[in-house]
C-alpha cells in the first residue's frame, strides 16, 4: 500500500514538477532525464511511449538488444492508427532510419532489421504527406537518383528550404556518377535561392558555384557574379582573398 | 583562557561561514542584493587574467551606474587539469556562470545554453564604435563559422582572440653570429643563419642551439612540415577535386592510385626533404625536448630560432633579457616562381606560390553560458560586455597583446588614454605608456596580426592518413631528421607504402565511426523533430542545419569507402 502510495506520489510530483519538459528534455538530447520524465507519465501516454520507444534506438548508452527492442516498438507505433498521426510519422521515419542504419551494421545487429523495407516506409511517408519536410528527409535517405530529385522537386510545395539538402546532394551525385558540372551548378543555384540555413554551407555553396563556373566550366563571366556576392557578403573570409587571385588571374580587379 | 579560546573559535567559525557564504558559488552577496557571476578559464598567460579583472571592474561600474549591484568572480585553473575540472563543475550543477569551453560538442549540447536565438541581434556594448547596430554573430572575423558545431548546428560560446603562428628570434645572439640583424626572410637565408650561429657556437665554446624544437609531442616538426608543404602543394586545392576548392588526402591518394598526370608525387614530397634538411640544425636529443624545456633554453639565450604560437609573444619578449623579434617562418623565395635552394641539396628547387592566406582563420578562446547558472540574463550580458569592441581591446590587445577576433580592429586605438582609463591595474607597461613604448607594443601586434598572403590556403601533407598511421609517419620524419639519409623522399613515401595494411585498418575504424556518427545525427534530427512540437521555428531551422550538414557526411562516407581499394594501388618508389 505504501509503495503504491508512494509511486503515485512521485509520478504525481514529477507531472508537477516537469509538465511537459519531458519533450524540451528529449529536445536537448538528455536522454536520462526525457526517459525519466516518460516513465512518470505512464506507457499509456502516446508521447511518453514514442519518447520511451525513441531512447532506446538512440541513446548509444544503451545496449545494441535495447535498440533492436525500440526499432520493433517504433513500427508497432507506426502501425497503430490510435497513436496521434504526426507522432506516428516521426515514429515512422526513425523506424525506417534506424533500420536502414541496422542493416549496414550487420556485424553487430545480424539480421534483427532485415525485414524492416524501409524504402517502402520512406515512399510511404512521401506519399502521405508530399509537401513536408518530413518527405524531404525520407527522399534524402533513399539516397534518390537525380530524376527522382527533380521530380519531386518540382512537385514540392511546401517550404523550398527544405529541398535544400536534397539539392546539395544532387549536386554531388551530379558530379560523382556523370561529372556533370553544369548540372551540379544548376541543383547549387537552386539551393542557394531558396535559402541555405547553415551559415557554413551556404557561403561554401556560394563559394563553390563561382569556383564551378570558373575552374571547371571556363566560364569566368558567370563565376564573377558569384565571386562578387561572395566578397561583398563575406568580405574578411578566407575566401575572398582567393577569389581575388582568381580575379587577378584573369585580369579582374 | 579556555573562555578566550571558545570566545574565538566562535568568532572564527562565524567569519569562515560568512567568508564562506560570501565567496561561494551561491549566486548572491552576503547581504543578497549583489547578484554574484562567476568568469571561468584555463588561460595563464601575461597579461589575460589583468586584463579581465580590469574589464570586470569596468563592467562592475557599468552596472552600478544602472542600479544593479554585482560582482564578477574570475577563476582559473591550469590547462592540464582544466577538462576534468570543467566536467566535474558541469556534472556537479554549480558551474561558474561564464566558462571557457572544453570537452566535445555532446557535452557543450547537454550543459550550455544555445546562442544562435541571441547572435542575430547587437551587441548592445558596442554602441558608439565602428562595430554599432551589427548582428553580434557579423562583429566576428570569421562570422561565427568556426564556433559552429557541426554536429548539433548550433553555437555554444563566442570567440574571444585569435592566434597566428610565428617563429621568435634570440636579436642578440642572431647579430652577433651574423654580424647585421637583418631577419632571415627566405629558406636559404634561414639555412645559411643557422649555419653561421652553429659555427658561432663553436667558435666561443658555446653549445648553441640554431632552431629550438618541440620534439616530445612533435609539434614543430609538423609546423615546419605543414608550413612548406602549403608554400608547395596548396595550388592543388584549385585542381584537384572535381567538387569544389580544397582537397582531402583520400583524392589525393586517389589520383596518385589512378596515376593520374595533374598529380605530381615528388612534389607532395618535397617538403618532407625541406624539413629534413631543416633538421640539422634542431639540438642533439631534439625529440626528446618538450616545449617548456625548449622555452627555458630560449629564455636563458642559447637558442636562436623558436616556432610557436602568437600566444606567448609577448610573454617570449617580456621574459628574455635579450631583444626578440617576432617573425614570420621564412618563405621559399621572395616572389613567387622556382626557386633554388641549395642549403637543402645540390640542385633542389621548388615551385614557391607565396605566403599563405591566414585572415578569417585561428578563432579560439569559445566562452559559453552553463545551463545551471542562476543569472542566465546577467551571464549573457557579460559576455556581449567581454566580446565588445573597446573591452576587447582593453582584455586582448592591451593587456594580453593577443589578437582580437572582431571584423574591425585597431591596434594603436587599444593604447590610447579611452581605453586606458579602464586600465586599473599596477602594471604600468600596460597603464602608464610612452610612445616609444606604445610603438613597440603595437608593432609586435602588427607582426602577428593575420597574413592577407597570397590568395592560397592550407593542404593536407602526403602523409595524413589515420591518426596512428599518421604519427607514425612523423616518426619516419623524425628517424630521418636524426640519421639524415641521401634519399628521404623516398624512404618516406615507401614507409608510407609499407604502412598501407595499417592505414586501411584505421580506415575500416572510420567508417565505423562515420556510421555511427550518421545514426547520431538521425538521432539530433529526431530530438529537433520532437522540439518542434514546442517551438516550431526554432526547431525547423535546427532540422534543417542538421539535414544540410548530412550531405557532407554522406559524402563523407561515399568517400572512405574507396579508400582501402586506392591505397592498395599505390606503388614503392624504386
Amino acid at each position: 500500500m505504501l509503495k503504491q502510495i508512494g509511486c503515485i506520489a512521485l509520478t504525481a510530483s514529477a507531472l508537477l514538477a516537469y509538465g511537459n519538459d519531458m519533450f524540451e528534455a528529449y529536445a536537448i538530447n538528455n536522454y536520462p532525464q526525457a526517459r525519466t520524465l516518460a516513465k512518470a507519465r505512464g506507457k499509456n501516454d502516446p508521447e511518453a511511449k514514442l519518447i520511451l520507444s525513441l531512447t532506446k534506438v538512440y541513446d548509444k548508452s544503451y545496449p545494441e538488444r535495447m535498440a533492436i527492442e525500440g526499432l520493433h516498438e517504433l513500427g508497432d507505433y507506426m502501425k497503430d492508427k490510435a497513436n496521434p498521426a504526426r507522432l506516428r510519422r516521426i515514429a515512422a521515419l526513425s523506424y525506417a532510419r534506424c533500420a536502414q542504419l541496422m542493416q549496414d551494421r550487420q556485424d553487430i545487429y545480424g539480421t534483427a532489421a532485415d525485414k524492416v523495407n524501409y524504402t517502402e516506409i520512406y515512399k510511404q511517408i512521401i506519399e502521405e504527406s508530399p509537401n513536408s519536410s518530413d518527405a524531404c528527409i525520407a527522399l534524402f535517405y533513399m539516397r534518390p537518383e537525380l530524376e527522382d530529385i527533380s521530380r519531386f522537386g518540382q512537385k514540392f510545395q511546401g517550404d523550398k528550404r527544405d529541398l535544400v539538402p536534397l539539392y546539395l546532394y544532387a549536386a554531388n551525385e551530379s558530379i560523382k556518377k556523370e561529372k556533370n558540372f553544369k548540372l551540379a551548378i544548376s541543383y547549387l543555384e537552386d539551393a542557394y535561392r531558396f535559402g541555405i540555413s547553415h551559415p557554413s554551407v551556404r557561403q561554401a555553396t556560394l563559394f563553390r558555384i563561382g569556383f564551378l563556373y570558373d575552374k571547371k566550366l571556363n566560364d569566368f563571366k558567370s563565376a564573377e557574379k558569384y565571386y562578387r556576392e561572395f566578397i561583398q557578403k563575406y568580405p574578411l573570409a578566407r575566401n575572398s582573398r582567393i577569389i581575388r587571385r582568381y580575379m587577378k588571374e584573369h585580369g579582374v580587379k | 583562557m579556555n573562555r578566550l579560546g571558545l570566545i574565538l573559535l566562535g568568532v572564527f567559525y562565524i567569519v569562515s561561514i560568512i567568508m564562506v557564504v560570501n565567496s561561494g558559488a551561491v549566486g548572491t552577496g552576503i547581504l543578497g542584493r549583489e547578484k554574484r557571476i562567476t568568469f571561468a578559464h584555463w588561460q595563464l598567460e601575461d597579461g589575460f587574467r589583468e586584463g579581465y579583472e580590469d574589464a570586470i571592474k569596468e563592467y562592475e561600474r557599468i552596472k552600478a551606474e544602472q542600479g544593479i549591484k554585482v560582482k564578477v568572480v574570475q577563476t582559473t585553473v591550469p590547462v592540464r587539469g582544466y577538462a576534468q575540472w570543467f566536467l566535474t563543475q558541469l556534472i556537479g550543477g554549480d558551474c561558474a556562470d561564464v566558462i571557457e569551453l572544453s570537452g566535445n560538442d555532446d557535452i557543450r549540447n547537454q550543459y550550455f545554453t544555445p546562442l544562435s536565438q541571441y547572435l542575430g541581434d547587437p551587441n548592445p556594448y558596442n554602441k558608439g564604435t565602428p562595430l554599432e547596430g551589427m548582428p553580434w554573430r557579423d562583429t566576428f572575423a570569421d562570422d561565427m563559422i568556426t564556433a559552429l558545431s557541426q554536429q548539433y548546428s548550433e553555437y555554444f560560446g563566442v570567440s574571444t582572440f585569435v592566434m597566428t603562428t610565428r617563429m621568435y628570434v634570440n636579436v642578440d645572439l642572431y647579430e652577433k653570429a651574423m654580424g647585421h640583424r637583418r631577419m632571415p626572410e627566405t629558406l636559404q637565408e634561414w639555412l645559411d643563419a643557422c649555419r653561421k650561429i652553429q659555427e658561432y657556437g663553436q667558435k666561443v665554446n658555446r653549445p648553441l642551439i640554431p632552431i629550438g624544437v618541440r620534439g616530445f609531442d612533435k609539434g614543430t616538426i609538423g609546423q615546419i612540415l605543414n608550413h612548406y608543404n602549403d608554400q608547395i602543394n596548396a595550388s592543388y586545392n584549385d585542381s584537384i577535386s572535381d567538387y569544389g576548392y580544397g582537397t582531402s588526402n583520400y583524392e589525393i591518394y586517389q589520383r596518385i592510385a589512378d596515376k593520374d598526370p595533374r598529380v605530381d608525387l615528388d612534389r607532395f614530397l618535397q617538403p618532407v626533404e625541406i624539413t629534413t634538411a631543416i633538421g640539422r640544425y634542431f639540438a642533439k636529443g631534439f625529440s626528446a625536448i618538450d616545449l617548456e624545456q625548449t622555452k627555458f633554453l630560449f629564455n636563458s639565450g642559447n637558442v636562436a630560432f623558436f616556432i610557436d604560437g602568437t600566444w606567448n609573444a609577448f610573454s617570449m619578449v617580456n621574459n628574455s633579457n635579450f631583444e626578440v623579434d617576432v617573425i614570420p617562418i621564412p618563405s621559399i623565395g621572395k616572389k613567387p616562381g622556382m626557386i633554388s635552394v641549395p642549403g637543402i641539396r645540390e640542385g633542389a628547387k621548388y615551385n614557391y606560390l607565396g605566403r599563405m592566406t591566414e585572415v578569417g582563420g585561428g578563432l579560439g578562446g569559445l566562452f559559453g553560458i552553463p545551463k545551471s547558472t542562476k543569472h542566465p540574463e546577467l551571464a549573457l550580458d557579460f559576455l556581449h560586455f567581454i566580446t565588445s569592441y573597446r573591452i576587447s581591446q582593453l582584455t586582448m590587445i592591451r593587456h594580453s597583446k593577443w589578437l582580437s577576433p572582431l571584423k574591425k580592429v585597431d591596434y594603436a586605438e587599444a593604447f590610447n588614454d579611452e581605453i586606458g582609463k579602464m586600465c586599473h591595474c599596477r602594471n604600468n607597461s600596460v597603464k602608464n605608456l610612452s610612445p616609444a613604448e606604445k610603438k613597440e607594443q603595437v608593432g609586435l601586434l602588427q607582426k602577428c596580426r593575420p597574413y592577407e598572403g597570397s590568395g592560397y590556403s592550407n593542404i593536407t601533407t602526403i602523409n595524413s592518413i589515420g591518426s596512428k598511421t599518421m604519427k607514425d609517419n612523423i616518426l619516419t620524419l623524425e628517424s630521418m631528421i636524426i640519421e639524415q639519409p641521401e634519399n628521404p623522399k623516398q624512404i618516406f613515401w615507401n614507409t608510407i607504402v609499407s604502412r598501407t595494411p595499417d592505414a586501411i585498418r584505421e580506415i575500416d575504424e572510420t567508417i565505423i565511426t562515420e556510421k555511427r556518427t550518421h545514426w547520431n545525427n538521425d538521432g539530433i534530427r529526431t530530438a529537433f523533430t520532437i522540439g518542434a512540437l514546442m517551438d516550431k521555428k526554432t526547431y525547423e531551422n535546427r532540422i534543417r542545419l542538421t539535414m544540410e550538414g548530412m550531405v557532407g557526411r554522406v559524402k563523407m562516407l561515399d568517400d572512405l569507402l574507396e579508400v582501402p581499394s586506392n591505397l592498395k594501388k599505390l606503388e614503392e618508389i624504386k
